[in-house]
């Protein structure tokens, strides 16, 4: 018996209980199987089902000429053979690549399931959000590329958006002198640094009609790679200690997080678009992203809180990649445990103490001398969806303690951070 | 039934299937002794890093789960060799297609191990298609360019299932078998005998032999 992809149709909202014998013994289409593995991993009782079926039910095939010869070679893997680890990763990344940036390691030693480094803002993330994105567009079915995701845009739309912008920081880097910005598309492609980001984008898709979805993954993915690895050419080169990109001038390490930022929530545009789910950023990438959002909230904040005076507020985000930060006049710092406050800032900028080792401010009272104090706390990864504009203040669930209006404002303020 | 013992102390897996194939008592594979399964959050976070393009993400799974896919598919392949590359190419699977795995909704190492399981009953499939080809080819194509020929073949309890699909071949197939193999002939002299070229009496004799397969399989007689 095959299994028609077609009449079967299994998908991954459905459970494919009456497909599972048919599964477990290989009598399915490729496709069919497809579907029935993407819905397994999505389901544990489908899942524990087909296991239990492999354990109990035997392929049938082998009674029409019996079973192998018993293996002779004991079972272990041969360090560079077949099912070893080097192997394993070397086949792995013939087809996929890792993500762009990743430094190039002669170890085959696997790390350590728990994160290396749990936390500080100083590693730009524009890889792993890059190569995350490309999974999903892996899995995406053709009509899915045509659905509407955000802004007006359908997904290949979205996708390009995103290819259109790197390609204005690319621009930006070339013309600081970067050798990496080189692009295989002509220099005109990649827009005037100084372009606006959506005309930038009206002029992309007008010159991409012809593209198929694969070209657009395809372009996108590299381009994304081209400017990790113009930003890290920038940095080893001690280059240009800022750049303007689509009229925001900051350091590459600022705009590569940026970069990160935008593909993640654009990611998850998607990702609902296509009803499918993507694991949000690791705690390294997500520090460094609510970072670059405080330090790009404060004066604003300040703008609208010191008209009472002066004022500080201390943010504590909840969750993987969480923190405490103090938010006044002077800017953002991060408290650091033992280290104290340190100013926060981009990757190249060497850290500096300006605080105190006591301890974050508390806000128990509303002033401390004539300094208006309040404190917030609040989930990270709801606080990057807000600053995202992915989140409403309503609906993110905080805790405020001290001048509540000093926390509000920080809230309120967030989404402005949010382009298309 | 032969067992074999994985790394750590594992308990005994069937290293080979059972003569009425591989179900009944073989025990099922089990995680390596002393190793506790991935907790939620660390699954979540291994996931995680492996949808972010991280091969370190991919050297943890190797690590922790290549012993128990092993096991799964030697018990169902009864080689060693072949349940290499089914883990091989279930790890790569992931790595490629890590979203279509949900550590919110999915059971990292019981989806792990079907798709093993799967690729595995793959493998038997592939090898059971291939297997009475190579087999018959090579009992004949030993004896075509032998100096004698061994009767082996024919002497078997099935010789006269042999014998039948032999004469069911169209006649310029069956007159090469029957030149080469009963009359112990050469290709050589296979090709002399009926104004060949001998390559013409190779390819004639590869037709053959496909064909006879295919006709002792559905006679459940292949070799």
């Amino acid at each position: 018996m095959t299994v028609d992809p077609t009449a079967a149709a299994p998908t991954p909202e459905h459970c494919v209980t009456a497909l599972l014998d048919a599964y477990v013994l290989g009598e399915c289409t490729s496709a069919a199987a497809d579907a029935i593995e993407t819905h397994l991993g999505r389901c544990v009782s489908c899942s524990v089902d087909a296991a239990q079926l492999a354990l109990t039910v035997p392929p049938p095939a082998w009674s029409t000429v019996g079973p192998p010869a018993a293996p002779t070679a004991d079972m272990d893997l041969t360090p560079g053979g077949p099912g070893s680890l080097e192997a394993v990763l070397a086949a792995a990344l013939a087809v996929r690549p890792a993500a762009p940036g990743t430094p190039a390691t002669g170890s085959t030693a696997p790390a350590q399931a728990g994160p290396a480094r749990p936390r500080g803002p100083r590693t730009p993330t524009h890889g792993s959000r890059a190569a995350a994105l490309d999974r999903l567009l892996v899995e995406l079915a053709p009509a899915h590329w045509g659905r509407l995701a955000v802004a007006g845009w359908s997904v290949r739309e979205l996708v390009l958006h995103l290819y259109a912008v790197d390609g204005l920081l690319l621009a930006a880097l070339d013309g600081a002198g970067s050798d990496a910005g080189a692009d295989s598309d002509a220099p005109g492609d990649l827009g005037r640094p100084d372009e606006d980001p959506v005309a930038r984008t009206e002029a992309v898709l007008a010159a991409t009609r012809e593209w198929s979805v694969e070209q657009v993954r395809l372009r996108w993915f590299e381009r994304a790679g081209l400017v990790c690895a113009a930003v890290a050419d920038a940095t080893r080169a001690s280059g240009p200690s800022v750049v303007t990109a689509g009229g925001w001038t900051t350091t590459p390490a600022d705009h590569l997080t940026a970069r990160a930022f935008e593909t993640w929530i654009h990611t998850r545009d998607i990702a609902a678009a296509a009803g499918l789910a993507v694991p949000d950023p690791g705690e390294g990438e997500l520090h460094t992203m609510a970072d670059l959002a405080l330090r790009l909230l404060v004066d604003p904040w300040t703008a609208a809180v010191e008209t009472a005076g002066p004022a500080a507020l201390t943010v504590t985000l909840t969750g993987p990649g969480g923190g405490t930060w103090s938010l006044d006049p002077s800017g953002v710092h991060e408290w650091q445990g033992d280290a104290g406050l340190v100013e926060s800032g981009p990757a190249e900028g060497p850290a500096r103490t300006t605080g105190p080792a006591s301890g974050p401010l508390t806000a128990s009272a509303i002033t401390v001398g004539a300094v208006t104090v309040g404190a917030v706390t609040v989930g990270i990864v709801p606080f990057c969806l807000l600053a995202g504009d992915r989140a409403t203040v309503d609906a993110v669930a905080t805790r405020m303690e001290g001048d509540e209006r000093l926390a509000v404002e920080l809230l309120t303020l967030a989404p402005s951070l949010a382009g298309p | 039934m032969p067992t074999v013992h994985g790394q750590d102390g594992a308990a005994p897996v069937a290293r080979r299937p059972s003569a009425a194939g591989t179900g009944g008592g073989a025990p099922p594979p089990t995680p390596a002794a002393g190793r506790q399964p991935h907790s939620r959050r660390e699954v979540v976070e291994l996931h995680g890093r492996l949808v972010a393009g991280d091969p370190t993400a991919l050297a943890v799974v190797h690590e922790r789960y290549a012993r128990y896919l092993l096991a799964v598919a030697a018990r169902v392949t009864g080689d060693a060799d072949a349940a290499r590359d089914v883990l091989q190419e279930v790890l790569v699977a992931f790595w490629q297609h890590p979203l279509r795995f949900d550590p919110d909704r999915g059971e990292l190492r019981t989806w792990l191990a079907v798709l093993a399981h799967r690729r595995a009953v793959d493998w038997v499939r592939r090898e059971i298609a291939r297997r009475p080809t190579d087999l018959v080819a090579r009992a004949l194509a030993e004896q075509s360019d032998g100096p004698a020929a061994d009767r082996d073949f024919l002497e078997r309890e099935d010789a006269d299932a042999v014998r039948a699909a032999v004469a069911a071949l169209p006649v310029k197939l069956r007159e090469v078998v029957e030149l080469a193999y009963f009359r112990e002939l050469t290709y050589r002299e296979v090709a002399i005998r009926l104004a060949i070229p001998e390559g013409t009496a190779k390819s004639r004799m590869r037709a053959a032999l496909s064909a006879l397969a295919l006709t002792l399989t559905r006679l459940g007689a292949a070799p």
